[in-house]
């Protein structure tokens, strides 16, 4: 895991500058089940971003084509999720709610799908140090084997908190070679 | 030089019936990004409509599949109609719980070339709503004008954008 703990470059002695609105925070590249990125200092403080998004490119050493991943908010495992996803298998559409103890449901390929296959998968994590439930709207694709599964999902934790800490966990672990990459979106607000 | 720039973020301090984006130039892509809710009484989950440069004729159309209310999925099409149907989907006063604000991502790539209509797509939800009133939505919209854009204009299908609602307008450079 690496973490961008530097002094943000948009603040030039002490002044806010224009700068680059998506911030590199951290990259992990998972050995085990589980990604955990968590608030600290300078560029990764979180409570300066409006939100956050993850990039990820993944395969799971489960067994079968694909395997999910879930998501969880400041170690919450409670039933405080609520979710509506969209997915489609290659050869149907399908739709539903959970009310589970995550949210952010994401699929990738698991180690039956055809070898090197890996699967991307994008979070968008909206407005999280406001006082409103926190949404998730991920995007996600397990190709290379039958069948596949692609999914979007949007997840909300039902908190009022500052989003504080994401944890991404796959049931089996994640392969070598999976990686995901977080990035704070800045705000702009422009005095009239 | 950034790549990404947040161009402005507007964060609603009241009830605000519509927010308009002018400032577009310099840019080769625009994204929006929305976290909101509207106050149209007696209705829950809504939709986010959009208008370019102040054009008010039938000259959008739109389509989208979504998943809502469960297991239900569909898919639908607007044609020549006066604003971008598909837009993005808002929370509302049936959605339980006041701190519940739906989300959308908006993109609409190569806004300011003038010999090409403008199209963008936009990725949206909802949850814990009323009964039609959770979505996953993925829709397409295309403005048929030619016209560099040079504004944007969002409002919600019936009523107002609510208090604390944020809509962030982004700029993406080339090389």
């Amino acid at each position: 895991m690496t973490v961008n703990t530097a002094t943000p470059d948009y603040i030039v002695d002490g002044v806010l500058t224009d700068g680059e609105a998506w911030v590199p925070l951290g990259t992990a590249t998972p050995s085990s089940a589980n990604v955990t990125f968590t608030s600290s200092t300078g560029a990764n403080d979180w409570s300066q971003y409006m939100d956050l998004v993850i990039i990820g490119y993944a395969r799971s050493v489960g067994t079968g084509t694909w395997k999910d991943i879930t998501t969880t908010f400041n170690n919450d495992a409670g039933f405080s999720y609520q979710n509506q996803h969209l997915y489609g298998n290659g050869s149907s559409a399908g739709a539903g709610v959970t009310n589970p103890q995550y949210t952010g449901l994401a699929y990738i390929a698991g180690a039956g799908a055809t070898a090197n296959v890996f699967s991307a998968v994008v979070y968008n994590i909206f407005d999280i140090n406001s006082g409103k439930y926190k949404y998730v709207y991920t995007n996600s694709a397990a190709e290379g084997g039958n069948p596949d599964t692609i999914w979007t999902e949007t997840g909300t934790w039902e908190s009022q908190a500052a989003i504080t800490e994401i944890d991404l966990t796959t049931p089996s672990g994640f392969a070598a070679g999976s990686r995901f990459d977080l990035f704070g979106v800045l705000p702009r607000m422009v005095t009239a | 030089m950034a790549v990404i720039e947040a161009i402005e973020t507007v964060y609603l301090e009241l009830d605000t019936a519509s927010v308009t984006f002018d400032s577009l130039s310099g840019y080769e892509h625009l994204q929006i990004r929305v976290s909101g809710r509207h106050n149209s009484a007696g209705s829950g989950g809504r939709t986010i409509y959009l208008r370019f440069n102040g054009d008010t004729g039938s000259n959008y159309s739109s389509e989208s599949i979504q998943g809502y209310n469960g297991a239900n999925t569909g898919a639908d099409r607007y044609a020549g109609q006066a604003y971008v149907y598909a837009g993005g989907r808002l929370t509302g006063p049936l959605t339980p719980a006041a701190e519940n604000y739906g989300v959308s991502i908006i993109n609409i790539p190569d806004y300011a070339n003038a010999n090409k209509n403008t199209s963008m797509n936009q990725m949206s939800g909802t949850t814990l709503g009323y009964s039609s009133g959770t979505f996953t939505w993925f829709g397409g919209s295309v403005w048929d004008n030619t016209a560099a854009l040079t504004s944007v204009l969002l409002y919600p299908e019936a009523g107002s954008f609510v208090r604390g609602t944020t809509i962030s307008l982004y700029g993406i450079k080339s090389s």
